[in-house]
């Protein structure tokens, strides 16, 4: 079955199951899930209160429309979505949706907000042209943890909406967490267990997010912060909840896109400075605003500077500029971008999330309809979870999904290193052939079909094996199925993207 | 409040205060008054064996370590911007710089192993792997730091992450009430979270000199924006609005090239004097205040001892007056000690009310919990609430425990200063009849003056000061590092999660997911009862063990005082009885002796009444 066949199923069970809620809450609901199944892939940015959120949302959609500041900012859930225009819409919790203007000042266009009640609004969605929107809507929410017990409700009620409530939920979620704290586990671990979310460690990614504050103002802060990440993914409690973790430096790379060349030409005076002017004024972020600097540079020109790459991105870009290492605005623009980690988190998204699109919302249509049957045990119920376990059943992606999850989760226990094989089969690190088989992708197609068969034949006679474990024997049983998926596929388009869904 | 010095006078100074001492202990020798010796002596002791333990406290990696690197302009603690600190590390004065690391488990002996201060950095993460059979408790490490001189401890704590729910809180909040002071630290990249300010908020209840400060500020071109945030929400709880702003790389480099404007900046030299004046200055005025408590009480009895014997000698025709009032207070200070005196009485009474008291509010407040808690499970699946419900409760209990104790102590002090004044109410009987009337010997005080004065310096003589001082190191690093139930001011709970486990089994609640919602909230509800349980029987213990520590301190204070009150009477008694045996010679000669004795003492005691400070109390 592929995807689109996936989708109709879904789209008409959940047509079906609306038609017989008709009248209930769970009717509309169930229709607008249906409708759903076509749009963007929803993609949530959650963490704590000042993780960076908006600031990550601005250089992934590569344009400052989420404001941001020093204090708590974000107060309203916002999606923010591909469109003809700049339009902007507030939805109160009660009452009509209705338009606000755009304010616009050098290089920011942000809805404007005054005037406006935020405690009564439930959320607010923009729409621009960009590029970057096309595939998905990506939604910015306020930080948990916030001393506004009501922002962090806000948010709360979202990512974890319950039962009966006219929430719309995340497809996947980007989790922000700055030093890993207590309160982080604990929120993710409380949206994981909410069946409703479907939020698993398939659809999340963590994000160590504002990387270059790792140390405050040490160098090498971004190597730091890739190498706390990676000990983040190997901490069990982490490997259980997300994916894996990326350090971005959100606001190196929200500046970095739109590096201006004069901003450059301030980069490259400092650089040419006598060091000891220079390291004067790169000592403090008051040193490097204050009235009489050593090296004479337009005051309001200083202050949007820092505020725009911070202390961290000044030293940086100075220090790239003075061994030599770029020469233009454009290279350096390019340099930080690449330093930011911003690309590596597009490629994941692109190749976790967008690359599933359909079964991950397939999944939470499917969770909410199991919902919708709890509440209202309808007569035709019977008959409507029967099509449901066989659109499951019969879909592979559901069982690798639902492997990935048990095995990080630590539900199925199986040796590290067999585990390790078992997730990059199940498509963990990349959904295509060689990634899957972790070999070369330029690898012949001989190859990888003997590879894939070598793989076969080893899940298959775990899958028989007496000595084996239950847990064991099923999950190998689900690998078989993934292995004869890959062999189908290397005897067609090498290197594409698999999906294992075939009916069987 | 406890001993908030609210009054900043000006310290005297430790030396003057000793030598005052040190002279009043010769006249108490000179009229054989050992107990007066004994208890001026230890006022003397006081002064020397001074320390002042500050906990530096926050969540993980917001500068804790380097702040007092920067403080001392030296690298004590070990700073990495990846690795936590995981010990305490108490840093002190000493002459060498010098380090140690205390191994062993809590309730056993501790031993001391010199190590290099260059592996500090190592011993203090948790890179190595501890031997559970010889835990790390803490690092210790003296350095030659004039601001350590005076008696500073500073103690580097580990980070408490997420608040009043990580599993560090309760032992360092159980720390904090042996402090003297704590520096709460957060750093310039934003505002306080809900967590700090819930933190602080026990803190504040715990220990009475807090203050807060802001680190990073040379990162962070906002940080004054945060500080005026944060100012608004310390306001906004009713704490005091003061926040240091730091940066110790500004503070090193300012030191390095001698750019006292750059120190400036840095904030630390604002966060040194605040340690000097504020809390050093209200340690020293502390114990200035009890030893001119201590001085008057001592000075004025020998001064009424040697007036009654001086009494027959210059006036014969009154002996009989004076011997009759002598019996009478005699009398009287007999009453004082005895088990019928109403000082003792109220102790009693009070006493038995506070036991009720405590058990009533204890268990009020825990049902106010388990109200909670059972509301929340009874509207949800426990599986889905489960990790949630484990980190809030262990956060309530710790809450209501801080709380409890609170008000367990704010009991404690009226308590105290009730017996105080009934004391005063009782000694004033034996000091009025003692009060000899003499027109040329002019009366300086009176006898109750140390018993009346105890609601605002004899703290620091009693017990109760437990609480506040007289910590010593070892058990504050003790009580940061361990979950182990020793003797303290407030119990240190086990993490919600852990006793859990042993009702449940961990695995119970999230594996069971298929079998009935029913099944699986009545096995929470009773996993939640079973640790209200556990919290309220170690939790009632506690209590039980502070106030029985509180009445002992008291009446033991108390019974002192009368001791002496009755050792005067009876020595002037005998002295009076030694005059009127006397020849005319030989009385003569005493007369002069003991004229120029009293003159002496009365100088004396004229200097510590011009120069330390009298205290007024607060309730009489």
């Amino acid at each position: 079955m592929d995807d689109v066949d996936l989708r109709d199923r879904v789209r008409a069970l959940l047509l079906d199951a609306s038609d017989a809620l008709a009248g209930t809450a769970w009717g509309d609901r169930l229709e607008d899930l249906a409708n759903g199944l076509d749009r963007p892939l929803r993609v949530a940015i959650a963490g704590r209160v000042k993780a960076g959120k908006s600031t990550l949302l601005n250089a992934l959609v590569g344009e400052r429309v989420a404001a941001t500041d020093a204090g708590e900012c974000t107060r309203i859930v916002t999606w923010y979505s591909d469109g003809v225009a700049y339009r902007a819409w507030i939805h109160p919790r009660e009452g009509e949706p209705r338009q606000v203007p755009f304010s616009r000042t050098e290089g920011e266009t942000i809805p404007d907000l005054t005037g406006i009640d935020v405690d009564q609004v439930d959320r607010m969605t923009v729409e621009f042209p960009s590029r970057q929107l096309t595939a998905m809507t990506v939604i910015d929410t306020p930080g948990m943890g916030s001393l506004s017990t009501d922002v962090s409700d806000r948010s709360f009620r979202f990512l974890t909406s319950s039962e009966g409530e006219e929430t719309e939920t995340a497809d996947a979620v980007l989790y922000l967490m700055r030093h890993l704290h207590a309160t982080d586990v604990n929120f993710l671990e409380a949206f994981h267990d909410t069946e409703f979310s479907a939020t698993m460690p398939v659809n999340a990614i963590g994000v160590l997010s504002r990387a270059d504050e790792v140390g405050a103002g040490r160098t090498d802060s971004l190597d730091l912060a890739r190498r706390i990440a990676l000990d983040y993914e190997h901490d069990d409690r982490v490997r259980s909840l997300v994916q894996t973790v990326l350090p971005v430096a959100g606001l190196l790379a929200e500046s970095a896109v739109t590096l201006r060349q004069d901003e450059y030409a301030l980069f490259d005076r400092l650089a040419n400075a006598p060091l000891e002017h220079s390291s004067e004024m790169l000592l403090s972020a008051d040193r490097f605003v204050a009235e009489g600097a050593p090296i004479e540079i337009d005051a309001e020109a200083r202050r949007a500077v820092i505020g725009r790459f911070g202390l961290f991105g000044i030293r940086l870009s100075v220090a790239l500029i003075q061994h030599g290492l770029v020469g233009a605005a454009a290279d350096l623009a390019d340099e930080l971008l690449e330093r930011s980690g911003l690309p590596d988190l597009r490629d994941l998204i692109l190749s976790h999330f967008a690359d599933r699109a359909d079964v991950l919302k397939a999944r939470v249509a499917l969770a909410a309809l199991d919902q919708a049957l709890n509440a209202h045990p309808i007569q035709s119920a019977e008959q409507l979870r029967r099509r449901e376990e066989e659109i499951r059943a019969g879909t592979h992606d559901f069982a690798e999904l639902r492997l990935l999850d048990d095995l990080r989760c630590g539900k199925v226990r199986v040796a590290e290193r067999e585990r390790m094989d078992m997730e990059r089969l199940l498509g963990a690190s990349g959904r295509d052939v060689a990634t899957r088989l972790g070999v070369d992708p330029h690898t012949a197609p001989a190859a990888m079909q003997a590879r894939v068969l070598t793989e076969l034949d080893r899940w298959q006679r775990t899958a028989e094996s007496p000595m084996a474990s239950g847990d064991l024997r099923r999950a190998a049983e689900v690998l078989r199925r993934t292995c004869e998926a890959l062999y189908v596929a290397t005897l067609e388009t090498p290197g594409a993207p698999v999906e294992t869904g075939g009916r069987t | 409040v406890i001993d908030t010095v609210a009054d900043r006078d000006p310290v005297v100074g430790s030396d003057r205060v000793v030598e005052l001492l040190g002279r009043a202990i010769e006249e108490a020798k000179g009229q054989d008054r050992a107990d007066l010796v004994e208890r001026l002596e230890r006022e003397r002791d006081r002064h020397s064996e001074h320390t002042c333990h500050v906990l530096v406290v926050g969540e993980f990696k917001k500068g804790k370590s380097s702040l007092i690197n920067a403080l001392l302009n030296c690298r004590v603690c070990p700073v990495d911007a990846d690795v936590a600190t995981a010990h305490p590390t108490l840093v002190r004065f000493g002459e060498q710089a010098q380090g140690w690391a205390v191994y062993g488990h809590e309730d056993e002996d501790t031993e001391r192993e010199p190590i290099d201060l260059d592996d500090l950095q190592e011993r203090a993460s948790d890179h190595v792997q501890a031997d559970p059979e010889h835990p790390l408790r803490s690092l210790e490490v003296e350095v030659p730091r004039n601001l350590l001189r005076r008696g500073l401890v500073l103690v580097d704590t580990p980070g408490v992450g997420g608040g009043l729910g990580a599993a560090h809180a309760a032992a360092t909040l159980r720390a904090l009430t042996l402090a003297d002071a704590v520096i709460f630290v957060s750093d310039a990249s934003q505002e306080y979270t809900a967590a700090e300010l819930d933190f602080l908020r026990c803190a504040q209840q715990l220990c009475p000199n807090v203050v807060s400060v802001l680190t990073k500020i040379d990162f962070f071109p906002e940080w004054r924006r945060i500080v005026d945030i944060d100012r608004g929400h310390l306001e906004r709880a009713g704490f005091d609005p003061t926040v240091f702003a730091l940066s110790a790389p500004l503070r090193h480099h300012g030191l390095r090239v001698g750019d006292a404007k750059l120190d400036e900046e840095s904030g630390y030299p604002a966060l040194s004097a605040w340690l000097v004046d504020t809390v050093l200055g209200d340690r020293d005025r502390l114990v200035e205040r009890s030893s001119a408590a201590a001085l008057r009480s001592s000075l004025a009895q020998i001064e009424r001892q040697l007036a009654a014997e001086r009494g027959p000698l210059a006036d014969p025709g009154r002996t009989r007056q004076l011997v009759e009032r002598l019996e009478r207070a005699k009398e009287r200070s007999e009453e004082l000690r005895g088990g019928a005196a109403r000082w003792q009485q109220t102790l009693n009474d009070r006493y038995g009310d506070m036991i009720s008291n405590v058990d009533l509010d204890l268990a009020k407040r825990l049902r106010a919990v388990r109200k909670d808690a059972v509301e929340t499970l009874s509207s949800t699946d426990p599986a889905d609430v489960w990790n949630e419900l484990e980190h809030w409760l262990y956060a309530q209990t710790n809450e209501t425990m801080v709380s409890h104790y609170h008000q367990m102590q704010q009991e404690a002090e009226q308590v105290a200063a009730e017996v105080a004044r009934h004391f005063a109410d009782d000694s004033d009987g034996v000091a009025a009849e003692l009060d000899l009337g003499e027109a040329d010997v002019p009366t300086t005080g009176n006898l109750s003056v140390g018993a009346v004065n105890f609601e605002k310096m004899g703290r620091g003589e009693l017990g109760l000061v437990a609480i506040r001082g007289s910590a010593s190191s070892m058990s504050i690093c003790g009580m940061i590092g361990t979950f182990a139930a020793v003797a303290g001011w407030v119990p240190v709970l086990t993490p919600a999660a852990a006793l859990f486990a042993a009702v449940l089994g961990r695995k119970a609640i999230k594996a069971a997911r298929e079998t009935e919602l029913r099944t699986r909230r009545s096995d929470a509800m009773r996993a939640v009862g079973s640790y209200l349980e556990e919290t309220e029987l170690l939790a009632r213990k506690t209590s039980k063990d502070n106030l029985r520590r509180i009445n002992q301190a008291l009446r033991s204070y108390f019974q002192q005082r009368a001791e002496e009150f009755h050792v005067s009477v009876t020595e002037s008694l005998t002295a009076a009885a030694r005059a009127v045996k006397m020849d005319k010679e030989e009385g003569d000669a005493r007369l002069q002796e003991i004229t120029a004795e009293l003159q002496r003492v009365q100088a004396l005691l004229a200097e510590v009444e011009a120069e330390l400070p009298r205290v007024t109390p607060a309730i009489r």
